[in-house]
Parts: C-alpha cells; sequence; structure tokens
C-alpha cells in the first residue's frame, strides 16, 4: 500500500503499480488530503482495511510521516521508505532541515491556505524526468494545507500561529489560555489579529478580510523563508 | 500557521509520532542521491537509524517515477521477506 507526498496524490505510483500487480500483488494507494496528518493517518487505516493482511506499507516524502504513524497497524508487517521522512519520536524535522538545506523550499508560494509549487521550482523536485513530464507533475501537483506542510518539517504547529480575536468560535478565555500555553515557547510568536472574525484568511469565505489576510500571509511566508532556507 | 484560521485542533497542536513504526517493524530505504527537497544526507540519516536495507539510486526526489523497475524491486524484496518472517 502507497502513502504519497505532498504535491501528489495517490496516481503518482502508475509507474510502480503495474508492475507490482503483474507478479501478482494487491495494491492500494492511498488518496489523502493533505489537510492533517491525523486525517491522512486514518485514511490509511480505512484503506489498510480494504487490503488483505499482512501488508506493506510504502511512504514517498512525507508519506514516510504517515507510514511511520500508520505503520504500527498490526496488519502492517514491512515499510519501506522512499525519499521519505523515517521521522522519530516527537521529533522536529527542523533542526535536521536547519543542517541539510535543500533548494526545493525557495520555489514555494503560500496562498489561500496551502503551499504551492511555484513553476521554476519543479526541477527541484522532480529533475532527472524528462522536461514534458516534469511539466505533468508540476500540473498535477496538490498543494497540501500549510499547517500539515508545517507539521511535515518540524511537527510544531504553534511555532507561528496567528489568531483572530473577533474569533466565534474561539472564546477570549480560550484564547489567553492558548497566549499563555504558548508564551513559555520560546520558539512561538503570537500574531494577533483585533478585528477579523473565525477563517478570515479564507478567499470567498463569509469572513474574509483581505487586508488581515495579506498581513497574516505575509508574515507566514517570511516565517517560511527564514525557517527552510 | 497565519493562513490556516480553522478550530485550532489539538491535533495539529500536538500531533506527533509517539511510537515510529520503523522501530518494530522490518524497513527498506531508497535513497535518491540527487534529490534537491530532501537532502540525501538526511535519508541516509534516517535510513541507517530505522537499520533499513537500503538501496541508492541516482534520482530527484520523486525515484518511483525515474526509477520504476528499482522501486517495485525493493518493494517485492520487501514484501517477500516480510512475509516470510511474519
Amino acid at each position: 500500500m502507497f502513502c504519497h507526498g505532498i504535491w501528489a496524490d495517490g496516481s503518482c505510483f502508475n509507474k510502480v503499480i503495474p508492475t507490482l500487480q503483474a507478479d501478482g500483488h494487491e495494491v492500494m494507494a492511498v488518496q489523502y488530503g493533505l489537510d492533517s496528518q491525523a486525517a491522512d493517518v486514518a485514511a490509511t487505516k480505512r484503506t489498510l482495511r480494504r487490503v488483505s493482511s499482512p501488508a506493506i506499507l510504502v511512504g514517498h516524502s512525507y508519506g514516510g510521516a504517515v507510514t511511520t504513524a500508520a505503520g504500527t497497524d498490526d496488519r502492517v508487517v514491512g515499510l519501506v521508505y522512499i525519499s521519505a521522512v523515517a521521522r522519530d519520536a516527537g521529533e522536529t524535522v527542523q533542526s535536521q532541515l536547519d543542517k541539510y538545506h535543500t533548494p526545493i523550499f525557495g520555489h514555494i508560494k503560500v496562498a489561500d491556505g496551502r503551499v504551492w509549487m511555484l513553476p521554476e521550482g519543479i526541477k527541484y523536485f522532480a529533475g532527472g524526468l524528462p522536461e514534458q513530464e516534469q511539466k505533468v507533475v508540476w500540473a498535477t501537483h496538490f498543494a497540501p494545507d500549510a499547517d500539515l506542510f508545517n507539521q511535515k518539517v518540524d511537527g510544531t504547529a504553534w511555532k507561528s500561529k496567528s489568531r483572530a480575536e473577533e474569533d466565534e468560535f474561539i472564546s477570549k478565555p480560550a484564547q489567553a489560555e492558548i497566549k499563555a500555553a504558548l508564551a513559555k515557547k520560546p520558539n512561538a510568536t503570537v500574531y494577533s489579529y483585533p478585528g477579523p472574525n473565525h477563517a478570515f484568511s479564507r478567499h470567498n469565505r463569509a469572513h474574509y478580510n483581505a487586508a488581515a489576510a495579506a498581513l497574516a500571509n505575509g508574515r507566514t511566508s517570511e516565517f517560511l523563508h527564514q525557517q527552510l532556507r | 500557521m497565519a493562513i490556516s484560521q480553522v478550530p485550532i485542533s489539538t491535533d495539529s497542536f500536538t500531533h506527533k509520532v509517539t511510537n515510529p513504526a520503523w522501530k518494530t517493524k522490518p524497513t527498506w530505504y531508497m535513497v535518491a542521491t540527487a534529490d534537491r527537497s530532501i537532502n540525501p544526507d538526511q535519508e541516509r540519516m534516517m535510513a541507517k537509524r530505522a537499520k533499513a536495507k537500503t538501496v541508492e539510486v541516482n534520482a530527484s526526489h520523486v525515484a518511483y517515477m525515474s526509477h520504476p523497475k528499482e522501486t517495485a524491486k525493493l518493494i517485492e524484496e520487501a514484501a517477500t521477506s516480510a512475509a516470510a518472517n511474519h
């Protein structure tokens, strides 16, 4: 069973699947939404129930973080990592990325809550493939939620968290609690936006606030550049 | 993240792998030596600490696209070996 990485979906394994099927293996590629690690792990466990046991989990890139979590399932008897993130318990991959720079993260754009790959970034992602094929990989790249991206690289979603003060779903006391909790984190910066309501940066949604969204997205972008370069 | 003004899920704050599967399950790893998305040395480090049976291919990050045969071979090796020892 395959678990895909960011900027991809389950069909990215189309070149490997036919070989495995021809050799008599039952194959499925999980389709998950890249919205949260927990949801992706849950989708993987759901899909595991659709294949016979024992199973091998194959993860590419971020998919390795998913298989690292889902792989403790009794039905899984082996793990294959393809250029994948085999993270350790409680580990922040950020500290490693600080030591191991890669150029891809200089070619991303955070917009509408997702992390997009810029067209010129494709050579750092899929270089080595024929140019036409690289273009197809770019055209079909599936942007992950920016939170997931953050979890993927360092597992600390609180590092740069901003909140809308007039948030109808998160009360002022709850906000104070969050602020207090984050105040103890040396690596956390909390930005507060006095006017906007919940989900103010979601384009075309009821509470969309262009000015606040632009400010917040700019800060996120800056944060990603600082952390990932 | 600034752009994620969703109800703050406990998960997104605290989700960490507490029990990495590679510590208890047999593991294989394909290192892509020309990878410019995840550094190959980082891949080697993770493969080593997972005590993974490791192969290296001269490929970019999408090694399974440029080297589907080698990828299938590694997976089949895992399937044969792990199933036999299960």
